[in-house]
């Protein structure tokens, strides 16, 4: 999944260097294919992570948690745990489409809102991810 | 508003959301009922947040009035052409018996150059004690 983001850094900065205020917002995009590859990182708490899921080959997400703890994901129907080190996918995307997602740290008072869209892109299907992280 | 709601670990909330709107035209982002709506309007380079106060008290209100930085993951160059931004606001006000307050991150993309600009909010709402 880390092919572009295999460090728990970027730039060299450190996950609380990269915060200003109460918070940081990151993007990132990346053309889907057969394997997993990352749309953005959220330094030491979270990896998202685009493939594309056949029969429909249409961009399918995976939420990798790289903390320690648990998190907890709220897709507006239901909430969902997933352990350090494990993985949520979620469903395909139909390019157009967009979903948002909530992820708590469960013992912490911190939060992250994911935004992704499935795009068209001449090389395929493009996810578009943003991450708004709040500071605890 | 479909806003997606979580407690936290402290007995405060976080809620989310994210709406798409024209350039200019003012859009409902966060509604917490009972404290508080917050719109946001977009227009080139500026934005224009408007907090109603659907509280019993008054509301004491804080903005930088600048953008804050944006983080970048991937071609850097079609990520800079969708204009992200990042503002951050906090204000208190009077909640159910208590003071809160409310930790706002708002973040705009212009993902396709159609006039279209999707905004994201996460507010969070604790109690503070003064």
């Amino acid at each position: 999944v880390r092919q572009h983001h295999e460090r728990d850094d970027i730039g060299g900065l450190a996950p609380d260097q990269l915060v200003h205020g109460q918070g940081q917002v990151i993007i990132g995009q990346v053309v889907a294919s057969s394997l997993p590859v990352a749309v953005l990182t959220v330094p030491g708490i979270i990896v998202v992570a685009t493939q594309l899921v056949p029969p429909a080959n249409m961009p399918g997400i995976i939420l990798e948690n790289v903390s320690s703890e648990t998190l907890l994901v709220n897709d507006g129907a239901s909430t969902q745990s997933v352990e350090p080190d494990a993985r949520l996918v979620l469903a395909g995307m139909a390019d157009g489409s967009a979903r948002t997602l909530q992820v708590v740290i469960q013992d912490r008072s911190q939060a992250i809102t994911l935004m992704l869209s499935s795009l068209a892109a001449q090389s395929g299907h493009s996810v578009l991810g943003q991450a708004l992280v709040g500071s605890p | 508003l479909s806003t997606l709601v979580t407690r936290l670990a402290d007995d405060g909330l976080v809620l989310s959301n994210s709406v798409t709107a024209f350039e200019g035209a003012r859009a409902a982002v966060l509604h917490a009922p009972g404290l508080f709506r917050l719109d946001v309007a977009v227009s080139g380079e500026s934005m224009r947040l408007v907090v109603r106060n659907m509280s019993p008290g008054p509301i004491a209100y804080a903005d930088r009035g600048y953008d804050q930085p944006v983080v970048l993951q991937g071609d850097t160059a079609t990520l800079r052409r969708m204009r992200p931004g990042h503002h951050q606001l906090t204000f208190r006000l009077l909640g159910p018996g208590r003071l809160v307050e409310a930790r706002v991150i708002i973040a705009t993309l212009r993902p396709v150059a159609d006039g279209l600009v999707r905004v994201t909010g996460q507010v969070m709402v604790m109690s503070c004690e003064s």
